[in-house]
């Protein structure tokens, strides 16, 4: 059910992430929270793009020409990720 | 002097019409209190956040608009709360903890300055904006938002970039 997503070479891979979710949410349309956890020297611009992703998804109305936004997961929690050994 | 009777009735005609030729201020002024009004009630609806250069907020396609609160600046140097520098980010970053000392006095002043008054009696009401550059680091905003809870602030909000979706615009490009 959870995955890891490795670094692209233009930095974090939000795709694979808002794919992910949008799954997640098929499976459990009634949930809306999420938490996210953050190391301590993690750049505000990565929590911001990731709030974004967590909380709308966006998917491609190729019959209108536009796109569309859903709501995943909007009551976002934000605290500190368990220090754990070696990043893993 | 003789004069016809066409100069007299001509004279009279003046006499009686002469008066309203003058501009009808009273419709006038409706248009302009009307136009005042029109004006105040839209202006009103874009809230300006303060502006610093060497400040690249974060871009987000978040749609919400700013609202009236107090403004927290996260800049290179120092912490600014509705303009004045409060705190040292050096020396925020040393303290242990999650409380900063400083930014809690000035928040806690603010409450009575710029809060509307009813917020005063409802702390999930009151509001506060952080701007901060995109590139500090977690434990600093952690920081920073842990002393705006702890000075009662109910609603933090962060400060962001507006940007048009990805999506759209590969759909715009591919068109």
């Amino acid at each position: 059910m959870l995955g890891i997503y490795p670094n692209t070479d233009d930095g974090y891979d939000y795709e694979a992430l808002s794919n992910k979710l949008s799954e997640l949410k098929k499976r459990y349309p009634s949930k809306t929270d999420a938490a996210i956890l953050l190391e301590q020297d993690i750049q505000y611009d990565t929590l911001v793009q990731v709030m974004d992703r967590v909380r709308i998804t966006e998917r491609v109305d190729e019959e209108e020409q536009s796109v569309k936004r859903f709501d995943l997961f909007p009551d976002i929690s934000i605290g500190d990720a368990p220090v754990t050994g070696g990043g893993a | 002097m003789v004069k016809s009777a066409r100069a007299k009735r001509m004279k009279k005609h003046h006499k009686r019409h002469g008066k309203s030729m003058g501009l009808n201020l009273v419709s006038l002024m409706d248009i302009f209190t009307i136009l005042v009004f029109f004006l105040l009630v839209n202006s009103s609806d874009v809230e300006t956040l303060p502006n610093t250069k060497d400040l690249q907020l974060p871009e987000s396609i978040a749609e919400e608009k700013a609202r009236e609160t107090v403004v927290i600046l996260i800049g290179e140097e120092d912490i600014i709360v509705q303009g004045t520098p409060v705190a040292k980010i050096d020396d925020v970053m040393a303290i242990k903890g999650n409380d900063i000392p400083a930014l809690r006095q000035a928040l806690l002043s603010q409450n009575d300055r710029v809060l509307r008054r009813d917020a005063n009696q409802d702390i999930a009401s009151r509001e506060v904006t952080i701007m901060g550059d995109k590139e500090i680091p977690y434990r600093l905003l952690k920081k920073v938002m842990a002393t705006c809870t702890q000075s009662d602030y109910g609603q933090i909000s962060l400060a962001v970039l507006q940007k048009s979706s990805d999506k759209l615009d590969n759909l715009q490009a591919a068109r």
